[in-house]
């Protein structure tokens, strides 16, 4: 075509210009996106299940590998369940008597102040 | 008297036949002005499908390859150029008859490519065959298409499209 459009551009221009043309196709592209959350403060601790589904983009739970401790040192969010007859982990263990643990959840939230080091405010909510 | 009315005979033949025959010809032209065009053969919107791609998936989505079919002029002389469109998340990088591009879909970057077009040769047209009239060329282009992974997408969730467009120029 190359040679063509030459010899055209020799010859007459004009009446060559008539062969130059376009043409169009559409596509379209298309993806289905499933929403997730990853702790990246977590993500690379052993012991601890930290992946967070969320698929309509809000926070679902955090759960620790089941019988394995719970830390609940680090920074984040925890929703911890105590399910009927399971294990205790190993870092409740030492209130197994207590009789105010029962079958439920634990829910904590540390809250670090970004201007004061070490000065951190912790919830916690057991029912 | 046989052989006088023989030569009569003849005398009286050669009265109502010409001595030669003859032909005359006259040249005339058969005209045309042809413009050459291609146009889309392939019906419908195809759809470059990436599937379902999970926030943050460490792997990279690869899709079933496309094809658009243009039906064209015969005999180009090379093969038209092609381009996707360009705008906001759409680029496009032509090379002569491939062509590479990128987009962004439900947040999520993607890489287009497009090879050159395989073409499939017309018919020529044959006189004194009624209905041969030819066929064009067809060249078909596949586009395949990338979307890496480790990314983390937009809200919201679901099924998103983005309208792109392959054109060529011949």
């Amino acid at each position: 075509m190359k040679r063509h459009l030459g010899l055209c551009a020799w010859l007459l221009a004009a009446h060559c210009a008539a062969t130059a043309g376009t043409a169009a196709g559409a596509f379209v592209v298309k993806a289905h996106v499933k929403g997730i959350c990853i702790s990246t403060t977590l993500s690379a601790l052993t012991n601890a299940t930290v992946k967070v589904v969320c698929e309509t983009g809000q926070f679902v739970s955090i759960e620790p590998t089941p019988g394995k401790p719970f830390p609940g040192t680090h920074g984040g969010a925890y929703r911890f369940t105590l399910a009927p007859g399971s294990v205790m982990p190993l870092g409740l263990s030492g209130a197994e008597n207590d009789p105010h643990i029962g079958h439920g959840t634990i829910t904590a939230l540390r809250i670090a102040n970004l201007n004061v080091l070490e000065d951190r405010l912790e919830i916690l909510v057991s029912f | 008297m046989k052989k006088l009315t023989l030569v009569a005979a003849l005398a009286l033949a050669s009265l109502s036949t010409p001595l030669f025959a003859q032909t005359v010809s006259g040249n005339f032209n058969v005209n045309v002005n042809l413009t050459a065009k291609c146009d889309l053969q392939t019906v419908g919107t195809p759809v470059l499908d990436f599937g379902s791609y999970t926030s943050l998936t460490t792997t990279t989505v690869t899709p079933t390859n496309i094809g658009l079919a243009f039906r064209c002029t015969r005999g180009f002389a090379a093969a038209p150029t092609v381009a996707f469109d360009t705008g906001t998340d759409k680029t496009s990088t032509a090379s002569g008859a491939t062509a590479t591009g990128e987009g962004v879909v439900a947040g999520l970057r993607y890489t287009l490519a497009v090879s050159a077009g395989a073409l499939v040769a017309g018919a020529t047209a044959t006189a004194g065959a009624p209905g041969s009239n030819g066929t064009a060329d067809v060249y078909t282009y596949t586009i395949s298409g990338s979307m890496p992974g480790l990314q983390a997408g937009q809200t919201p969730v679901g099924a998103q499209s983005q309208a792109r467009v392959l054109t060529i120029t011949y």
